[in-house]
């Protein structure tokens, strides 16, 4: 599940969760087709992002992500704090490619 | 050739650069004004369209999240208040210099806003919009190099990148002075609010802080997690280190640091293509 800016919603994304506006009327429910014409009603209302299927598309996989990590921790000072840093991040990462 | 005992008196004299927007120079020498009230700010704001479309952007964006829709200017002032209004004003205008001055940085800008916000209200403190600003403003003095040496800056940048060092340090190399100095000067001559200024002098040595310790301390762990995340682009490819010190002013457990990376993923998704360019 993602979410997805409304500003990036494309023609054709279907709805994972309702969208409910400011005083909790569903607007438009579980599983909607979004058009541009709702996606222009979308942007009027005050949503900064929907939770859509596929959204997030997975660019990396899950040995890119964790190597990119590495590299990116390479050159960084150690000590305890950056090592539990670190550790976070990779349990983060095996956590949202489960 | 940089003159570097001039470095401090060009970086003041930065509003007079033709490449800095009339807007910016005006809104310096509103802020400057240690007595300037919010109506006097809101009027200034209601009287530019372009200004006032972006303050309703921003305060409606991630980086404030304030529920339901902020609608006029005066809403956002009431609501944020004077610090934190001058520091927004100031990032909704050097938009356009960021962007100029290193690509990426305004969206590890804006991401190390959006971290600041959620470290911020997951300890409960009070001051989280101020907070939330300081850390979009946080590299103010990058943007003050860039615009004042392009060529230097921009080598800067390179050799950092090729040969893998910390901008800091490529900085000191060739000025003998950081982007937090250098942020700092041009802070303090147009009066920026103290707690801002504090951030930007002291987000790389935390524990030089005297007065606003904890806004410092987060944004010094926001900016980490930001580049920890590799969002956005600060100008090298380095993870500085957190400063233990720091880490225990903020005082969060590895619990709520993970909660916090979760959350981080949702908003900077969010905040991703984040931008004030006028539609």
């Amino acid at each position: 599940m993602a979410k997805v800016a409304v500003a990036n919603l494309k023609a054709g994304m279907k709805l994972l969760k309702p969208v409910v506006n400011e005083t909790g009327m569903v607007m438009f429910g579980e599983g909607t087709v979004l058009t541009n014409q709702m996606i222009t009603r979308l942007s009027k209302m005050n949503i900064s992002a929907v939770f859509v299927e596929g959204g997030q598309q997975r660019t990396k996989t899950k040995e890119e992500a964790l190597r990119e990590l590495e590299q990116r921790f390479a050159r960084s000072g150690e000590n305890e704090q950056m090592r539990m840093l670190k550790k976070v991040m990779i349990e983060h990462i095996e956590e949202i490619y489960k | 050739m940089i003159d570097t005992k001039n470095i401090r008196a060009q970086l003041e004299k930065i509003d007079t650069l033709p490449t800095i927007p009339g807007t910016l120079k005006e809104l310096l020498s509103v802020i400057e004004n240690p007595k300037v009230s919010l109506s006097e700010i809101g009027a200034f704001i209601s009287n530019d369209p372009v200004l006032t479309s972006r303050v309703i952007k921003v305060v409606n964006s991630p980086v404030y999240g304030f529920p339901g829709r902020i609608a006029s200017v005066n809403q956002a002032l009431i609501l944020l208040g004077l610090n934190v209004v001058k520091g927004m004003l100031l990032g909704v205008s050097v938009f356009e210099a960021m962007k100029k001055a290193m690509e990426g940085l305004w969206e590890h800008s804006v991401g190390c806003a959006v971290t600041s916000k959620i470290i911020a209200t997951k300890k409960g403190l009070g001051d989280v919009e101020e907070i939330s600003v300081a850390g979009l403003l946080h590299d103010i003095g990058k943007v003050a190099l860039g615009l004042k040496f392009v060529d230097e800056y921009r080598g800067i940048i390179k050799g950092a990148v090729e040969k893998n060092v910390w901008i800091l340090d490529a900085e000191k190399q060739l000025f003998f002075i950081t982007h937090a100095d250098a942020g700092a000067w041009i802070g303090r001559r147009w009066n920026f609010p103290k707690g801002l200024l504090e951030v930007i002098e002291y987000h790389h040595k935390p524990h030089l802080s005297k007065e606003f310790t904890l806004q410092t301390a987060v944004v010094h762990l926001a900016d980490i997690l930001v580049r920890a995340k590799g969002f956005g682009f600060a100008g090298d490819y380095i993870i500085p280190t957190i400063n233990p010190t720091a880490w225990q002013t903020v005082g969060l457990t590895e619990q709520e640091l993970k909660e916090v990376i979760a959350e981080m993923d949702e908003s900077l998704a969010e905040s991703g293509d984040f931008s004030l360019d006028d539609d």
